[in-house]
């Protein structure tokens, strides 16, 4: 008999070993199932309710996921001989009632036992989004739903470049940016996809460059145009979430109004000077309809009330901070958690180093959103066909 | 009382926070243009009518009425549309 097996078999006078099925009845009356496979293994599919600890970092992590000695732990791996020597571990640890499960996941599997499905992110997936992977509000499911997301951004300028970095590092599958510019040399004091060698190249090639170079998982796709009405909702179309980081207030009409028939969210961002605004604009949000940007504002100022931020100035890194806002807000809506600032505006003013926050109602007269008696339009009926949860 | 004032309309005030006293929103208007004349115009059209681009908040809730009443303690804030990105 080999070192191992004689080991296996000394343990086995100390530790329960229990079927596939006594294992189930007993995670039933609140025992944790403990999975101490290696991450490739779990990322193929665990038993359900499984906590996937592994087994190289156990005893470090069973104390946050376990902290009651007296719960009884239920052990596996994937053919029951390594979830032994952890049983072993974890009943020197001071752990009162550990079980080892006969046979591993394999026999839990033939037996018909409820598993979860296999994870979608590889080795080198699960290495770049591991600070993701730890917390529970994302995990691998929220993983590669980001993944599989897509978020449009129209401006690859001063909001645009801190959100497609963001986005793009948070592993946010497909990036969409719209914009017609070149690079210019007085953009890179706020503009940080661009670079000094990338002076007179188009803004969408430029932050194709760096977004790729920093995530090469994700997908870049590239409109090169200026957004009008013959085309904004044949470009919006299929994305998730829509981030505004425009400098124009006609684009930003455009965008809401587009965004509202398609029932996507519209990731809002502006900044001037010294100050800037972020909120989300979504009249089909599930939980609670919030309003459009024109509800805020049914309409954009003239030009002399208004002046851009060509003619007035910004301090560099208020759009990395607007921006940044909204590509937090991006993922919470791609991921489905957290408060959402739907129906509410925050407004940064960097001087004061001060966020107030408003509240935003929606305006049941809106020419865009509006469920008033509008022509062809029923009470409480909103335009558009885009799905409630924005996945369109 | 507190009002914050619009970054494109600090060319009148020359900084975001003022003080300015009423027993109304119009009241308070009234006050700030006494205070930096014609900055008044720049909110509120020829016909009394709030400008679109330009919204009101007492305590972070909307208002759309000029008649309703505040509070000395009450903190006003007026936000106008940026297009700036």
């Amino acid at each position: 008999m080999k070192a191992g097996e004689r080991r296996a078999a000394e343990i086995r006078s100390r530790i329960r070993e229990l079927s596939p099925h006594e294992a189930l009845a007993l995670q039933a009356r609140g025992a944790a199932l403990v999975d101490v496979r290696e991450p490739d293994e779990i990322a193929q599919g665990t038993a359900s309710g499984a906590l996937t600890l592994g087994r190289g970092f156990l005893e470090l992590r069973i104390e946050e996921a376990v902290s009651d000695p007296r719960r009884p732990l239920i052990v596996f791996c994937g053919t029951g001989l390594r979830s032994l020597f952890a049983a072993d571990d974890l009943a020197r640890l001071g752990y009162e009632a550990v079980y080892s499960v006969a046979g591993g996941f394999a026999r839990w599997k033939i037996d018909g036992l409820p598993v979860e499905a296999p994870a979608l992110l590889d080795g080198a997936a699960r290495e770049r989004y591991a600070r993701h992977l730890r917390m529970p509000e994302i995990g691998e499911a929220g993983q590669a739903r980001l993944l599989r997301s897509k978020v449009l951004l129209v401006g690859a300028g001063g909001l645009g470049s801190p959100a497609a970095l963001y986005l793009a590092a948070a592993g946010v599958g497909t990036l969409g940016l719209v914009d017609h510019d070149v690079v210019e040399r007085s953009n890179l004091q706020r503009q940080i996809l661009h670079t000094e060698a990338r002076v007179g190249s188009a803004k969408v090639a430029s932050a194709r460059l760096a977004l790729e170079a920093l995530n090469p998982g994700v997908k870049v796709v590239g409109h090169e145009t200026r957004l009008v009405n013959a085309n904004v909702e044949q470009i919006l179309a299929g994305y998730d979430v829509v981030v505004d980081g425009s400098d124009n207030f006609p684009t930003r009409y455009l965008v809401n109004d587009a965004c509202v028939k398609l029932g996507i969210p519209d990731v809002h961002g502006a900044v001037y000077r010294f100050e800037g605004q972020v909120g989300v604009f979504w009249p089909r949000a599930p939980r609670q309809a919030g309003p459009c940007y024109r509800c805020l504002f049914p309409e954009p100022p003239s030009a002399q009330d208004a002046p851009s931020c060509a003619e007035a100035g910004v301090l560099g890194v208020v759009p990395g901070v607007i921006g940044l806002l909204q590509a937090t807000e991006s993922i919470k809506l791609l991921l489905g958690i957290g408060q959402p600032l739907v129906g509410r505006m925050l407004c940064f003013d960097a001087l004061e180093g001060r966020f107030s926050e408003l509240a935003v109602a929606r305006d049941v007269a809106c020419r865009a959103c509006g469920s008033g008696p509008l022509p062809g339009r029923q009470d409480g009926e909103l335009p558009g066909a885009g799905n409630a949860d924005g996945s369109a | 009382m507190d009002v914050l004032i619009p970054s494109p309309l600090h060319s009148y005030t020359g900084r975001r926070r003022v003080d300015a006293a009423g027993a109304t929103l119009a009241d308070v208007l009234a006050d700030l243009d006494r205070q930096f004349p014609g900055i008044r115009f720049r909110m509120i059209d020829e016909q009394d009518r709030m400008r679109v681009h330009v919204r009101f908040f007492v305590n972070g809730a909307q208002t759309f009425d000029l008649s309703s009443p505040l509070r000395p303690t009450d903190e006003v804030a007026i936000v106008q549309a940026l297009s700036g990105g």
